[in-house]
């Protein structure tokens, strides 16, 4: 069997738990890769994550959940947003900032709300990238090849194929490429662009953020366009751009575990099934009724 | 296009995408993700189409307006 050929080392061997490591970088980035022994690279990491969130925090001032309507703001409200990636800074701004002071008067934005709010949301999907190269870190004997999985979950983020090109897969690459850019692009048609707004539609962003680079940079060159007309199609949409972002999480999973199967020698998803499919025995036939006077067999 | 038609296509549309990217995840040879897909598809479209005419059974009976 493929998983008797696994070449990951026995839990004795391993530089940590897997599970703990993945946790601690939840909550600190670079915590786990410090409890896996590796500090400079810990540091390297709480630098760039927590650092990015600290600039997204100054340029706006801490007022990214201010975003949400006044009736939707409770203390799990904001968790459904890309800064939940890097818990610890996510906790902090809630409790520091929260959704600004009572009573709750709308407040003008600052003039750097946008790119502020990006970077904090950019710092959860990088921690996620941390995270899942703890996770690898804590089982691989390599240092340097552990960080090929949680480079094709970062790529596939970014552009939503480039993990798979990464691989070599060049027509899955191109099939999720035309599909979900497609399917934001076409989104974003439908709502005029009224979908490239955290502001107007904090959880549809959430979602379509996931998309990465065609989603940030299509909000940067024509984000909050006014809406001076009846948008007929929005909510299908708004549906579609924040979609395209979702399935764009399955790509960078398939990305992680094609990766992750190459690195250790593991079955690839599918394969399993297929062998086994292969290995069932035929469908067994219903033996014929003897005709009158023949012995049966 | 009439109204229906139009929302009939875009949800063919999303289908699609959603059925390539779950094949795509369940399967991680292109292969058997692409030969999988008409029935996938299919299935998927069939498990919709149950799931709205319960939910207009259940707004023709129980609604009130």
């Amino acid at each position: 069997m493929a998983a008797a050929h696994s070449q990951i080392p026995p839990p004795s061997t391993r530089r940590g738990d897997p599970n703990v490591a993945v946790i601690l970088t939840w909550f600190l980035p670079g915590a786990g890769h410090l409890y896996l022994g590796r500090g400079l690279l810990a540091l390297a990491v709480f630098a760039l994550v927590a650092g990015i969130y600290a600039l997204g925090l100054w340029l706006s001032h801490g007022m990214t959940f201010e975003y949400l309507d006044p009736e939707l703001r409770s203390a799990l409200a904001p968790a459904l947003s890309p800064e939940a990636g890097n818990l610890g800074a996510f906790l902090w701004q809630l409790r520091r900032f929260g959704f600004g002071p009572e009573p709750w008067y709308p407040r003008p934005f600052p003039p750097y709300m946008r790119l502020g709010s990006m970077l904090t949301a950019l710092s959860g999907v990088l921690n996620i990238v941390a995270m899942a190269h703890a996770h690898v870190l804590a089982r691989s004997p390599s240092v340097r090849a552990s960080a090929r999985p949680a480079l094709a979950v970062g790529l596939a983020w970014l552009v939503p194929g480039l993990g798979h090109l990464y691989q070599g897969r060049r027509l899955r690459a191109l099939l999720v490429f035309v599909t979900l850019v497609g399917l934001f692009a076409l989104g974003t048609l439908l709502a005029h662009g009224s979908n490239l707004s955290r502001e107007r539609h904090f959880y549809y962003w959430a979602g379509q953020f996931l998309l990465g680079l065609p989603a940030l940079a299509s909000e940067l060159i024509v984000g909050d366009a006014p809406v001076t007309g009846e948008l007929p199609l929005v909510e299908v949409g708004l549906v579609f751009a924040c979609v395209a972002g979702m399935l764009n999480v399955l790509a960078m999973i398939d990305a992680f575990g094609w990766e992750e199967a190459e690195l250790f020698g593991l079955p690839k998803r599918g394969e399993e099934r297929a062998a086994a499919e292969h290995a069932a025995p035929p469908p067994s036939r219903t033996p014929a009724r003897p005709r009158d006077g023949e012995v049966p067999t | 296009m009439s109204e229906l038609a139009l929302h009939l296509a875009l949800f063919l549309v999303v289908s699609f995408a959603i059925v390539l990217m779950g094949s795509f995840y369940a399967d991680a040879h292109d292969r058997a993700a692409l030969s999988a897909l008409p029935r996938r598809l299919a299935t998927f479209l069939l498990g919709c189409a149950v799931l709205a005419a319960i939910l207009l059974a259940c707004e023709f009976l129980f609604a009130r307006v």
